[in-house]
């Protein structure tokens, strides 16, 4: 089954949003509009939208408010992508040209500058300040995981704590607010939205740890990129950090750098796998998947309960 | 007003946001952002004016100041990739950081008016950016304008918002005063300066060709703008006192008359 089948009955309202977005990039500046559209017409899962609006239909649903936080949410993401092709220096992204390959670094800081201030500008049509202040802080969290990855890069002598604190601020802060901002926007009681927020902070943190697996498991082909990649790049992952307490195997890791040769990766990622590692992370994972399921046993039945659970768990079982 | 008082305004509020844009690892990394003193001591001239200055005006100026330094800090990520991967990598997401703080200031306020004027203005700075980097602009009044948003958008939006009004003419022809300077400066030095790129565009058939008349065309420009900013001076009676921040340097610096010629295109 696909992704998109879990949700097929708010279809109209996700097409109101891709609607909102082609608008929301309008600009007289040909440049920005075309860079702009040639990142949205990339398309995506939208999945932060998707959460926004099953999480708001727990309460006052109104599309036309809704939609606004929607938008928000999809435009921040899509800034950053923007920024993190400049900071990947990444040539393709969904199979297209990124906007800094087709035009130039400065086209794409500038672009996404431009979508964050939309972003913006369309989260002031909510006026609860208690909205901004989980947008704006979740913001702030984002940046911060974003340059501690850089800073953990290589760092072989992490811990657990730090790799679920970084893919905390990196994946799962993002689904959680979209949850969160979605209930508020539905003017949901507190106790409603920030069990919501839980239900997508561990959904996220599940997603990561999933891609972090798929990193190791998957074939090139399904990746688009050849695997192990991460940790090519000095990313260290739960797989990777469950494999480290492998003495016979630790030195060898520690030893891979940015110029490690594809053939000496190769062999390195089939010890990985013949450890305990992708099994041990899988466990968290679906730890973090039961939490997830949990948290929504105490909402009332309902359509979008049903398509939160149902997403949860096709994340949980994912393959690529 | 009382210059002690002016003084320690500038001290705190500076102060404050380097607090707010304090990060040890991407300071060691990249080095401390640069805190654009000139434009900080505009944003306090009207207080300065008035006499008084709250708690909340504190977060206003400092959050204009940070989505500058934001704005600012991405200026730096280079186009012909020059700069080490890494550096590259932290600049970004430094711009990115600052930007979430001035968010993050005014949505504690909270203040969802002054969060939607400045999106506004930082998209408005974006298009213009984009406008003057990309294309040819048909006149010099185009470049100019592009020119004066670029630099005064944010000032302009916090001026309205507190109710300063008559100082936004005053601070977009200073700040556009500076940029022109600072432009002849970068021309001088041989370094690319996008005003006279421009010109050159406008000017030449072939790009990059620069004319005597450039220069010219840049000494008519500073001095007009220097000549508006004295009647407004005088027309908003602003005391001699007021007019010692840094961003009056240009205005009180005496223009030269340009003699150095560069070779015709």
């Amino acid at each position: 089954m696909k992704l998109k089948m879990l949700y097929s009955f708010l279809k109209t309202d996700i097409d109101e949003i891709e609607k909102e977005l082609n608008l929301a990039i309008e600009s007289d500046t040909a440049l920005l509009k075309d860079a702009s559209l040639h990142l949205l017409q990339a398309g995506g899962k939208r999945i932060r939208p998707v959460f926004v609006l099953l999480s708001a239909k727990t309460g006052d649903y109104d599309i036309h408010v809704i939609k606004n936080v929607a938008v928000t949410l999809e435009l921040i993401h899509m800034a950053s992508l923007v920024h993190d092709d400049v900071i990947d220096d990444a040539e393709l992204r969904r199979g297209r040209t990124t906007i800094k390959a087709q035009w130039d670094n400065q086209v794409a800081m500038y672009t996404g500058d431009y979508m964050f201030a939309r972003a913006l500008d369309y989260m002031t049509i909510i006026e609860e300040p208690i909205a901004h202040r989980i947008l704006s802080n979740a913001i702030v969290e984002l940046c911060i995981g974003e340059i501690a990855q850089i800073e953990d890069k290589y760092r072989f002598n992490q811990n657990l704590r730090d790799y679920l604190r970084r893919i905390k601020r990196k994946t799962a802060l993002l689904i959680a607010v979209s949850c969160q901002l979605g209930a508020v926007a539905g003017k949901v009681p507190e106790e409603v939205h920030t069990r919501l927020y839980r239900f997508g902070y561990y959904v996220g943190m599940a997603y990561q740890i999933t891609d972090d697996i798929l990193d190791f498991t998957s074939s090139e082909e399904e990746l688009g990129k050849p695997a192990g990649g991460d940790l090519l790049q000095g990313n260290i992952t739960l797989p990777v950090l469950y494999a480290l307490k492998n003495e016979e195997l630790a030195p060898k890791i520690k030893k891979v750098h940015e110029y490690t040769q594809k053939e000496e990766m190769s062999l390195l990622i089939n010890e990985i796998l013949a450890t305990d590692a992708i099994q041990k992370s899988a466990q968290l994972s679906q730890l973090y998947l039961k939490k997830a399921l949990k948290e929504l046993d105490a909402l009332p039945p309902s359509k979008a309960k049903k398509s939160l659970r149902d997403i949860a768990l096709f994340i949980g079982k994912r393959k690529y | 007003m009382n210059k002690q008082k002016s003084s320690r305004w500038m001290e705190e509020t500076l102060q404050y946001i380097k607090e707010q844009l304090h990060h040890s690892y991407l300071h060691n990394a990249i080095g401390a952002p640069e805190i654009d003193e000139k434009r900080l001591s505009l944003l306090l001239l009207p207080f300065q004016i008035t006499g008084s200055y709250s708690e909340l005006d504190k977060a206003y100026v400092s959050t204009a100041m940070l989505i500058q330094t934001a704005l600012d800090t991405h200026e730096k990520v280079s186009v012909q990739e020059t700069d080490s991967l890494k550096h590259r990598q932290l600049t970004v997401l430094a711009g990115d950081f600052y930007s979430g703080l001035y968010y993050r200031i005014l949505a504690q306020i909270p203040d969802i008016p002054l969060i939607r004027r400045i999106a506004h203005a930082i998209q408005e700075i974006n298009e213009h950016k984009i406008d003057i980097t990309s294309k040819k602009l048909d006149k010099v009044e185009d470049i100019l304008f592009s020119l004066m948003k670029i630099e005064s958008a944010i000032i302009t939006q916090v001026f309205a918002h507190r109710g300063f009004d008559k100082y936004i003419s005053l601070a977009e022809d200073l700040l556009v005063l500076n940029r022109l300077a600072r432009e002849k400066d970068q021309f001088s030095s041989d370094e690319h300066s996008i005003f006279f790129q421009q010109l050159a565009k406008i000017s030449s058939s072939a790009p990059q060709m620069y004319h005597n008349d450039d220069l010219d065309t840049h000494y008519n420009l500073f001095t007009q703008t220097k000549n508006q900013i004295a009647s407004k001076i005088k027309e908003l009676e602003i005391p001699f006192e007021s007019l010692k921040g840094s961003v009056f340097i240009p205005f009180f610096e005496a223009a030269v008359q340009p003699k150095i010629y560069v070779e015709e295109g």
